[in-house]
């Protein structure tokens, strides 16, 4: 039995590479239908997953993977040309084997019983008695209490848990036949079964196990810094020696530790051009979709905190920037719109930009928006940078119609928590009638993170690299007043500012003639936060903070400094 | 050899054609009984492998006979027989433990069906 699970196990992962390779494939092939090599390709993929379904018994993929194995193989050998409708097929193969492939033994199958079935509430609670001893009845449509009473035309749909189930109602004689019911991918929901890291090709380690190595590193790490500090209190030249070396290989390991972690965007990303070509079909809009940078590594659970956001950005400009076809060519654009998605490796973080040429963000309309939703004073008068942050506010939304795939007031707001939650922020650019750019900085891993300390009297708190762009001291004339805010002009850029001190209820130093600035920008909006003094950049391993103080989202965490005391993290993008 | 089935139903009749078509395909006919109650005792003294079970009988339905058995031998396997028409019964029966059912008038193909699938359970 164990045995079995673990073929299984080998097999839904390899299915999986072969299956997201498959969506690009056929994707090629839609592109260039005479592209031989991605025919052949694909040919051999479904060919493989065949092959390996058939050892297990698993009698449908078998069948949807044959037949699409023969299709291609009449594309290759001429009898068959590349059609829209091929297509389409293969692609809704492609996904029905993915649900089947993820679901493993879980199955939803709706069953049409022959019209000359007699009692056919009977034969159905014949069917469900049949699920319920052999395996694991989930749920059905209509409800179990409407099938009893005959209340269905037909056919009704079965959710269930258990092998050989399906095959054995299939057998039946009243049964006409089954068919695989698709659930729309529920990303979320797929997720949680990801407990695999996919990436290793060798040795495959439940993330859990990860996950503990790396604490343990942490806790090795703030044990280091303890005893380094140590060290130079007490001058110890020779323990300093044997420390330098062992630092070295603490830092070692947590490399190591970090990179087994590390997985490539592809991994996730893979599936978006698909999503993208789905969707712009759906709404009639033409679009080119380009990614770069997808080699770029990232701790895997950052990675899968990331997919939702991007789908999110991406079905934004699908949805609302790009413009249709016709209004394009009136516009003097070119026809087809053109979204990018960009990975680019910074020093600490990881940039992920989504950029359309599409119709941009009406800022005047999300002005006149946040005004009515009663956000900002009539008459105040703001910079793009600030109207646009209203777009993160939670029920923000400026399209007028309800449409399912975005408009229901969900919008940027969810990206923001999502991108906090991991440390990340969200910036975004836009200009009328060009098109819209967010980026997401997200940091390489989550657990181990560099940060900048600073003072605020006699305590001590992290900033989060990532969320700065850079550390200034400026003279205490540099701060100047307009329109009752304060702010500082920094290489002729005018930049608001806040102290932190006062924030978080500290006494501010009234002598101090220069002011340590950072600063940091997130969500369209560049700022400064003063601070009372640097201390410098280190690691810190970050630890979730005690309940009570989970509720202020001005922390992000906390975590133990070099002297052993706690050291809060600070969320800057919450302190404005 | 081939399994031991109780038949049960009140009309001689109707358990002639199924005795027949069982012991065509090698099934034994182990006892007979005209009414619930008789099926239950005889299912107590009989111990058969399998039970085609009529639903309105007098003295004790099919259904209150089908639950009687259930709770002496959960395992017991019984295939209601039933006239069309009869769906909220037979819904009844099968929640009661029943493993199948076949429709009078019956077709020999579908009795063997359901009794070789029933089986197999």
């Amino acid at each position: 039995m164990e045995r079995t699970k673990e073929y299984e196990e080998l097999f839904r992962s390899e299915a999986r590479e072969y299956l997201s390779q498959l969506n690009t494939l056929v994707l090629r092939i839609e592109k260039n239908p005479k592209d031989r090599d991605a025919i052949n390709e694909a040919f051999r993929a479904f060919h493989t997953i065949k092959g390996m379904a058939a050892s297990l018994g698993y009698t449908t993929i078998v069948e949807i993977s044959h037949e699409l194995e023969d299709e291609l193989d009449a594309v290759r050998q001429g009898k068959k040309k590349v059609t829209e409708e091929l297509i389409e097929k293969l692609f809704s193969g492609i996904d029905k084997l993915e649900g089947l492939i993820e679901k493993k033994e879980e199955r939803k199958i709706r069953i049409y019983l022959s019209k000359d079935t007699p009692l056919p509430a009977a034969r159905a609670v014949v069917i469900l008695n049949i699920i319920k001893s052999k395996g694991e009845l989930l749920g059905t449509d209509p409800p179990e209490e409407e099938i009893v009473k005959g209340n269905f035309q037909n056919s009704f749909v079965v959710h269930f848990r258990g092998a050989g189930i399906a095959e054995e109602i299939a057998s039946m004689e009243d049964v006409e036949g089954i068919e695989e019911v698709l659930e729309e991918k529920e990303e979320v929901e797929e997720e949680k079964e990801e407990t695999y890291i996919k990436k290793a090709k060798d040795v495959r380690v439940p993330i859990e196990r990860l996950d503990r190595l790396q604490n343990l590193v942490g806790e090795l790490v703030i044990g280091k810094e303890q005893i380094l500090r140590m060290v130079s209190r007490y001058n110890l030249p020779d323990l300093a020696e044997l420390m330098g070396g062992f630092s070295r290989i603490i830092q070692e390991l947590q490399d190591e530790v970090m990179k087994i972690r590390m997985v490539p965007l592809s991994t996730v990303f893979s599936r978006f051009p698909r999503y993208v070509r789905d969707l712009s079909k759906k709404l009639g809009k033409e679009v080119d979709f380009i990614m770069r940078g997808t080699e770029i590594e990232l701790d895997r659970s950052l990675l899968d905190a990331l997919s939702d956001p991007l789908i999110h950005l991406l079905r934004n400009a699908v949805d609302h920037g790009i413009e249709p076809p016709e209004e394009r060519i009136k516009k003097g654009k070119p026809r087809k719109g053109r979204i990018e998605l960009n990975a680019v490796r910074m020093k600490d973080s990881i940039m992920i930009e989504v950029s359309d040429d599409g119709k941009g963000i009406d800022v005047d309309k999300v002005l006149e928006r946040a005004k009515k939703m009663g956000l900002v004073e009539e008459e105040a008068e703001l910079t793009e940078g600030e109207i646009l942050k209203f777009l993160f506010t939670p029920g923000f939304s400026t399209s007028e119609e309800i449409t399912d795939i975005s408009g229901r007031g969900v919008g940027m707001d969810v990206v923001k928590e999502a991108m906090r939650m991991i440390g990340g922020s969200v910036d975004i650019k836009t200009e009328k009638g060009k098109g819209t750019r967010c980026s997401l900085k997200v940091p390489l891993t989550m657990a181990i993170i560099r940060a900048f300390l600073i003072k605020l009297e006699d305590d001590t708190f992290a900033v989060p690299m990532t969320y700065i762009d850079e550390t200034v001291e400026v003279g205490k004339e540099k701060i100047q007043h307009v329109h009752k805010k304060e702010v500082l002009v920094l290489r002729d850029e005018v930049i608001p500012v806040i102290w932190l001190g006062k924030r978080l209820g500290y006494k501010i130093k009234e002598n101090q003639h220069k002011l340590p600035v950072i600063i940091s920008s997130a969500e369209g909006l560049k700022y400064g936060v003063i601070v009372d003094e640097f201390i410098g950049a280190t690691d810190i391993v970050v630890k979730p903070l005690p309940p009570l103080l989970g509720d202020l989202d001005i922390f992000a965490g906390v975590t133990i400094l070099g002297d052993g005391r706690p050291g809060l993290i600070i969320d800057v993008p919450n302190l404005i | 050899m081939g399994a031991r089935v109780l038949i049960v139903d009140d009309a001689v009749f109707m358990r002639r054609m199924l005795a027949d078509i069982l012991r065509k395909e090698g099934y034994e006919i182990v006892g007979e009984a005209e009414n619930g109650a008789q099926a239950v005792e005889k299912y107590k003294e009989l111990k058969p492998d399998l039970v085609t079970m009529d639903i309105i009988m007098p003295d004790m339905s099919g259904i209150d006979a089908v639950k009687e058995i259930m709770k002496i031998d959960p395992n017991a396997k019984i295939i209601m027989v039933s006239a069309m028409g009869h769906q909220t019964l037979v819904v009844e029966a099968i929640q009661a433990g029943a493993k199948d059912y076949v429709v009078k008038p019956f077709q020999p193909s579908r009795v063997l069906e359901a009794v070789q699938r029933v089986l197999k359970l």
